[in-house]
């Protein structure tokens, strides 16, 4: 076994003082002559090479400090850095020279270490003046060492593409050859290459006449064109593995554990730079380390800025960031590069900074050489914030306050004042309702406008967001009460769910894990099913999220139960009384919102920074991966620590930005930023967004009230509201004793009402027969308000009509219980009818009087039962034994004195016999319910709110986006997957097309022509309208082109809707800028 | 300036005008035959066994009543409800070999659409444009003036919002298919967005005079976003104000000899803007275009060819006891194929005519057949395991009959049979768009074109 030699091997290699070489002419050189001739010439040599004006090194390293050489096949690639004063690191690896105190034992090519025979020596590698020792190890030279399936051949196979998802790696294959994409499944691809196409892909007698070869070589036709040269080092290991037998590995052989990557993390690349080498060893489990630089797979994902051949060097083409990934079997890493370079004409002139933001914003231009734009004008600031912070335009009047306001830190305080408005909370919950297919279909019945109520709120009360995400992820309840279940309800599979908060909530798109490893990224297909296991015991039935006894995901391939994502520990509920939750998304979500999680405060943040910068640090939002690194890791880390330490507060965090002078710039480039798009030297100019564009063609026409008059009604309804249901409050205790004596003295047309039902159940017993026999609870006392063992609880059914069978849920063997009351005003003859599924047993005023517990399918009308009633209330109860499956009951009061009987469900009949102080919560909802019935202008007021509260008119503010072919047009999401890419903003035709000519334009141009012409002069008019719609006065050139166009015009009203409509289709204003 | 998506549409974008000459979206291998694509996709299951299968010796209880007519071409036979559709049976591939494998699309219309559309089974793991989408993409336009991809008039899902299934997935929203909606044999029809909406043109060039001197973008951007937005700006306008925009639409310019020869109807004169809009140059044409529910086809409330009831009534197929086949006329009657019958043949005529058939590959689609059995409610069901289509143009050679099915029209006897991603691939490479060439996601993703498909050899 070889010794371990990696991990910050080149410190081990500078804190051992002998390893340090004496400088040539010290005492003991004459003992390392014999090898020393050449390599003294090298290195003067080397330093010849070193780029001019660079200073010596303060120190060199050499990766890795030690070598073992443990096979015939073995090779290790050295990588020399140099340490220079100024803190730059440089690789010297191409400049050092290399020798060897001993021959015999090893061999260099390059900078590459291979053997020759086992033994012991040491390399010497010199450059920029000074020397390191590498003590080398060569082991095993006589054992053969055949080409290994898993690590060498598929490694190979991904490294010249062939596996690759347009290749053979698709689905389907390619020419009748398939492979597992990025060679996830090795068993799949041994079976494909072994035995596939008639065994002609590998000829082991005669390895070169493989079509595994000959095809790639293009020696026969190869649709996918020439892959491999005769050169190429993939060539020589398919070959020697054809020839050696094209074995598959043997089931116990030895699998990567890990890859080690150097350099580790980032590196800088001066220019001009001589490039940077890296190393890539991979550690087996085995112990085994070995160099698979030569066999792994890199690339670069900015080639513009910087390139990485196939032997894994870097080299640096002009300034910018570019992450150089590594690929080698399911192993990711990536390494950052920043490469600098001096710009012409480049100054920095210490621009102010306002905050942290700015700090790390500006160091970041200043190591680019971009300088940033000057501060926006308050015009240009007013539009913007407004527009990002609630969706709306200004109006004139608050933008002519805003330009004449003097004071210093009015920028501040419209920023606060507009995070306190329910605008804010309302528009930036859309954009989270964006992501949660929060729309009419998925969720019915008033659920999408629940739920969205509830992202409105917490963005009002400003509930700290790792709150507000567990809230969703740990949900239980009714859908149509508890708004947070609806993001899990409106999720029907688990694999969804697991991809749906992946992306939400970390920034991560591991769908493409679901059928294959991710091809950009270290998700496997254990971790997708994984987190998809978290979401196993989510029980979706009947409206309600609940937590089903049991559930588990299986690996696809591998058929294994998977043990969910999370938490090791256990998570306890803080609440005492609450049924328990369900664990597995309880101990998820308390992994995902722990501090320090990478994958969560940096995610929030960073959108949080992209809807206001209209780019993410790490941009898109949602695709957070080694191989898509942040434009400013410096600035996002700071970011995401900001949020965490403030309990991820989320105004404070915009707060920051906001005010921040980077988010406060002009957005027109200077001639050295202007190609910037990523470090926010300048502001980022976006099209308004559908709803937003709707909104501000509203108020620039003047066709849409400012939403502050909306507001004003709202609150105005809503105190009138509170005082008439407190006036009421008053009054009812006199209400109810008014009411309750009234069925029992005043006859009415039948004397007979029936409280609704009431159910309780299952009270789970797989036995029939114990189930049948056993008294539970309700038989020994009927308490509606009180507690019944297991978590059950009596609900009321006012929808269980007589006369229909109503099933019980969820389907559980064991026994249930229905009751209600049958109130009477004069004695009679009841005559009722019962069905059930299975036995049933009833019970009036306590008297057993129909016993039928054998099992049976329910049937209206299966039991008659004819009693007299003397006046006053009787309480029916009804146990149903289900033996599993189905189980419900039918009723039917067929007549009382030959009458048909009163409706059932009266409230009134219910309550009667009930003390107030008894009633459950949910009856004095009902009691007050049925009071404020009685003051009509309650009910009014109520709805006039409700459409209010809806703001059904404005578009960044509705709960419920309206379909329209306009928003369409502009990108409007259909809200039906959680990628922010559903939100489309580029410039199409069918956009130009609605802002010409389209029919909402014609119309508001049409009727804002007349909101206009009804202002007294034609200055103040073109003033309004500008302030209107780009929030600043016109300029005096263009105030003389718009009278000028009034004047020439021989209709007034005809150049007013022109007029109108050529501002709304400018640029300045189709524009946020 | 780095290469990424968004820069990509850019350049689309301001490139629309000069990508006339197939970019580099074309295969080096196969020659393009087709310049445009025109599809009319009849909708709802065309009973294939009443019309391009016909099968003599069926029982009578379940026969066709449309009996066998000979064509020119001897030994193809059609049935008598394509009488005039037989005269250009030389330019016609019927392909009576189609058959949709795949489970669980058979029953629903909106799958099977969406299907026929795209090409591919719906449910994968991405959402596959429409292929017009994707040939917009790839070719470009050949005509400014008019969007890239036209439906005429896609108005399916006014009747049932289901049917909305055309679909531009994950490519640009530039690619998005444009429907024209309404009703073209009705007098003052105009397209929604290309017609001035209450303006003259006068009106509208005082408006964008006034609009070109106001609007000076905003000052020191150069963003790639607002010179795109003033590029199209550019194309709307004209796309408003150039008469060839309206002459492509306009079917009063039309000799009324050629319009009666289409038909006066809905399905006829859909079918002759779709000879418009090819001539104009529009890449890809499809006709989805089911007559609307009118007062004079009582009971014609969604007129597909979805016959579950009563399917050789002579006017309306509400029956008592019917149920899902209501709403339709019987398969014989003139708003069914009476009108498929003339239209159909009037645009292959034309076609020829004009010269635009050599270049333009025409392809008659449906979602799948209709069962050989009639059922207790007098209708067919769907039927998958085999069905029919019809190519010409774009040298289809003519006067073949592919494929062929068993006495009753349920099985497939032929050694081959093809579907609708064999239908797909055809057209790709029909057009030389090179399919081991994917198009990709906006994550990236490689997506091969009709990947499951293999262009149908008998009309390449």
């Amino acid at each position: 076994m070889a010794r371990p030699v990696i991990d910050c091997a080149w410190t081990q290699a500078l804190a051992e003082p002998g390893m340090q070489v004496p400088a040539p002419g010290r005492a003991g050189f004459r003992r390392w002559l014999p090898c020393l001739a050449v390599l003294l010439f090298a290195a003067i040599h080397a330093m010849a090479d070193t780029p001019v004006g660079l200073a010596k090194p303060e120190k060199i390293t050499v990766y890795p400090a030690t070598v073992v050489l443990s096979s015939v096949r073995a090779r290790v690639r050295l990588v020399v850095t140099g340490y220079y004063a100024d803190g730059q690191q440089r690789d010297l690896s191409r400049a050092a020279a290399y020798a060897l105190e001993k021959t015999g034992v090893a061999r260099l090519d390059g900078a590459v270490l291979l053997p020759v025979a086992d033994g012991a020596t040491r390399l010497i590698v010199s450059a920029g003046g000074l020397r390191v020792l590498v003590p080398i190890e060569v082991a095993n030279q006589a054992k053969p060492d055949p080409v290994r399936f898993h690590a060498e051949v598929l490694a190979v196979l991904t490294r010249q593409g062939c596996n690759a998802g347009s290749c053979h790696g698709a689905p389907e294959g390619k020419g009748g050859f398939a492979l597992s994409m990025l060679a996830y499944a090795p068993r799949i691809d041994a079976e494909s290459l072994i035995h596939g196409g008639q065994g002609r892909r590998v000829e082991p007698l005669e390895p070169i006449d493989s079509l595994l070869l000959k095809k790639p070589l293009l020696q026969v036709t190869h649709v996918g064109g020439k892959k491999l040269r005769k050169t190429d080092i993939a060539y020589s290991v398919l070959r020697d593995w054809i020839g050696e037998g094209a074995r598959p590995d043997a089931a116990n052989a030895a699998t990567c554990a890990k890859i080690v990557v150097y350099p580790a993390g980032s590196r800088v690349l001066r220019l001009p730079s001589p490039g940077q080498q890296v190393s890539v060893l991979a550690h087996f489990s085995d112990g085994q380390v070995r160099d698979v630089t030569p066999i792994a797979t890199f690339a670069s994902t900015n080639q513009e800025v910087a390139t990485v051949d196939g032997s894994g060097l870097v080299t640096g083409l002009r300034r910018g960031l570019s992450a150089v990934t590594v690929r080698y079997l399911d192993f990711v890493e990536s390494v950052y590069f920043t490469v600098e370079e001096q710009v012409a004409g480049f100054v920095w002139n210490n621009p102010p900074e306002r905050n942290r933001i700015d700090q790390l914003v500006h160091a970041k231009l200043r190591q680019m050489q971009v300088p940033p734009s000057p501060p926006c004008d308050d015009a240009t600031f007013l539009r913007r914030i407004h527009l990002d912070l609630t969706g709306l335009l200004p109006t004139a009047v608050q933008a002519r306050a805003f330009l004449a306001d003097k004071g210093a830190g009015k920028r501040d305080t419209l920023i606060d004042t507009l995070l306190a408005s329910d605008e804010f909370a309302r528009f930036w919950a859309g954009k989270t309702a964006d992501l949660m297919r929060l729309n009419r279909e998925t969720m019915k019945e008033g659920r999408a406008e629940l739920f969205a109520q509830w992202l409105a709120k917490s963005l009002r009360e400003n509930q700290p967001f790792d709150q507000f995400v567990c809230a969703m992820l740990t949900a239980l309840g009714d859908t149509r009460q508890v708004g947070a279940t609806n993001f899990l309800a409106a999720i029907p599979k688990n694999e969804d769910a697991a991809e749906t908060t992946a992306q939400l909530f970390m920034g991560s798109r591991i769908n493409c894990a679901k059928c294959h490893n991710h091809p950009f990224e270290n998700w496997t297909q254990d971790d997708y099913y994984r987190i998809a296991a978290v979401f196993a015991r989510v029980d979706r039935a009947n409206g309600q999220l609940a937590v089903a006894p049991a559930g588990e995901v299986i690996h696809p391939v591998s058929s294994k139960v998977m043990a969910p994502w999370g938490a090791s520990n256990a998570v306890v509920r803080p609440l005492s009384g609450v049924p328990p939750g369900d664990s597995r998304r309880d101990q998820f979500a308390a992994w995902l919102a722990r501090p320090g999680n990478a994958y969560f405060a940096r995610v929030e943040a960073n959108r949080l920074w992209a809807g206001l910068l209209a780019r993410g640090i790490v941009h898109p939002v949602d695709d957070f991966r080694s191989t898509n690194p942040p434009s400013n890791p410096e600035l996002l880390d700071w970011l995401a620590g900001e949020f965490e330490r403030t309990g991820f507060d989320r105004k404070h965090l915009i707060r920051q930005i906001c005010q921040s002078a980077t988010y406060q710039r002009s957005s027109a480039a200077l001639p050295l930023n202007a190609n910037d798009a990523t470090l926010f030297s300048h502001h980022t100019v976006r099209r308004l967004s559908a709803e937003q564009l709707q909104d501000a063609i509203g108020y620039a026409t003047r066709t849409l009230k400012p939403v502050e008059e909306s507001r004003g009604s709202e609150e105005a309804r809503r105190s009138e509201l509170a005082e008439l249901e407190g006036k009421l409050a008053g009054e009812r205790p006199g209400w109810i004793r008014a009411q309750l004596p009234e069925p029992l003295e005043g006859p009415n047309e039948t004397g007979c009402r029936q409280s609704a039902w009431w159910h309780a159940g299952p009270f789970p017993e797989p036995d029939y027969a114990t189930a049948t026999r056993t008294a539970y609870p309700p038989e020994k006392s009927l308490d509606l308000a009180g507690p019944l063992p297991g978590g059950l609880r009596w609900s009321r059914h006012p929808e269980w009509v007589d006369g229909k069978s109503h099933e019980f849920s969820p389907r559980l063997a064991g026994a249930q219980y229905v009751t209600r009351q049958i109130h009477n005003c004069q004695a009679g003859k009841a005559v009722m009818t019962f069905g059930s599924d299975d036995g049933l047993r009833v019970w009036l005023d306590g008297k057993l009087v129909i016993d039928k517990p054998q099992p049976r399918g329910i049937a209206p009308d299966q039991d008659k039962l004819e009693v007299d009633l003397p006046v006053g209330a009787h309480t029916l109860l009804v146990k149903v034994i289900g033996a599993g499956g189905y189980s419900g009951f039918y009723f039917r009061l067929a007549s009382f004195n030959g009458q048909p009987p009163g409706q059932a469900g009266s409230l009134v009949a219910e309550l009667v016999a009930t003390p107030p102080e008894q009633w459950t919560p949910a009856q004095r909802r009902l009691v007050v319910e049925a009071h404020e019935v009685t003051v009509p202008r309650i009910a009014q007021l109520r709805l006039e709110l409700r459409q209010l509260e809806l703001r059904a008119d404005y578009h960044t503010q509705r709960y419920i986006p309206e379909q329209s072919e306009f928003l369409q047009a502009f990108g409007q999401p259909r809200r039906e997957s959680p990628c922010s890419c559903e939100r489309t903003s580029e410039p199409t035709l069918d956009q130009a097309l609605q802002i010409l000519n389209g029919a909402l334009v014609s119309a508001r141009t049409r009727a804002g022509g007349g909101v206009y012409a009804g202002l007294p002069d034609d200055n103040l008019l073109v003033e309004e309208l500008y302030l209107s719609a780009l929030c600043r006065l016109p300029s005096p050139a263009e105030r003389g082109k718009l009278l000028a166009f009034i004047r020439a015009k021989q209709n007034r009203a005809e150049a007013l809707q022109d007029l109108v409509w050529a501002v709304l289709n400018l640029r300045e204003f189709l524009f946020q800028h | 300036m780095p290469v990424n998506r968004r820069n990509f549409i850019g350049l689309g974008v301001a490139g629309l005008s000069s990508l006339a000459i197939p970019g580099p979206g074309v295969a080096s291998g196969r020659p393009a035959r087709a310049k445009r694509v025109l599809v009319l996709f009849e909708q709802g299951g065309l009973s294939h066994i009443d019309t391009f299968d016909p099968k003599p010796d069926m029982p009578s209880e379940h026969a066709s009543p449309f009996r066998p007519i000979r064509t020119r071409v001897p030994g193809i036979q059609l049935t008598s409800l394509l009488t005039r559709t037989a005269e250009h049976i030389d330019k016609l591939a019927i392909i009576r070999c189609m058959t949709q494998p795949t489970p669980g699309i058979s029953n629903s219309h909106p799958k099977g659409g969406q299907y026929v559309l795209s090409g591919e089974t719906p449910g994968g793991p991405e959402e596959m444009p429409d292929i017009g989408s994707v040939v917009s993409l790839r070719l470009g336009t050949m005509a400014r003036h008019l969007p890239g991809y036209i439906m005429v008039p896609g108005t399916g899902e006014v009747t049932n919002r289901e049917l909305d299934v055309s679909t531009v997935g994950f490519l640009p929203p530039a690619h998005k298919c444009f429907k024209t909606r309404g009703q073209p044999n009705r007098p003052g029809w105009t397209v929604p967005n290309l017609g001035l909406l209450g303006l003259d043109e006068r009106r509208f060039k005082d408006r964008t005079d006034l609009l070109g001197t106001l609007d000076l973008g905003i000052p020191g951007v150069q963003a790639a976003d607002t010179q795109a937005l003033v590029a199209l700006r550019d194309q709307a306008e004209d796309m408003l104000t150039n008469a060839a925009t309206r002459r492509a639409f306009d079917l009063a310019i039309e000799p009324m000899g050629l319009r009666e020869r289409y038909g006066l109807g809905h399905r006829g004169q859909c079918y002759l803007v779709g000879r418009k809009l090819i001539e104009s140059g529009v890449r890809f044409v499809t006709l989805d275009c089911r007559e609307p529910p009118a007062g004079e086809f009582p009971g014609g409330s969604n007129m597909n060819w979805d016959h579950h009831d009563f399917i050789y009534s002579k006017g309306s197929t509400e029956i008592r006891g019917g149920g899902a086949g209501a709403g339709r006329w019987g398969i014989g009657t003139w708003p069914m194929m009476g009108s498929t019958d003339q239209a159909f043949s009037a645009l292959l005529g034309d076609l020829h005519d004009r010269g635009l058939l050599a270049e333009t590959l025409v392809c008659l689609v449906t979602e799948f057949g209709r069962t050989p059995r009639i059922n207790e409610r007098k209708g067919r069901d769907h039927w998958t395991h085999a069905f029919s289509i019809a190519m010409a143009g774009a040298g289809v050679p003519g006067g073949q009959v592919i494929g062929s099915t068993d006495s009753e029209g349920g099985y497939i006897t032929s050694p081959i049979a093809y579907t609708l991603d064999d239908y797909a691939a055809t057209v790709y490479e029909k057009l030389g768009i090179d399919r081991s060439r994917p198009v990709f996601t906006p994550a990236n993703r490689p997506i091969m074109l009709a990947k499951n498909g293999n262009p149908i050899p008998e009309v390449m």
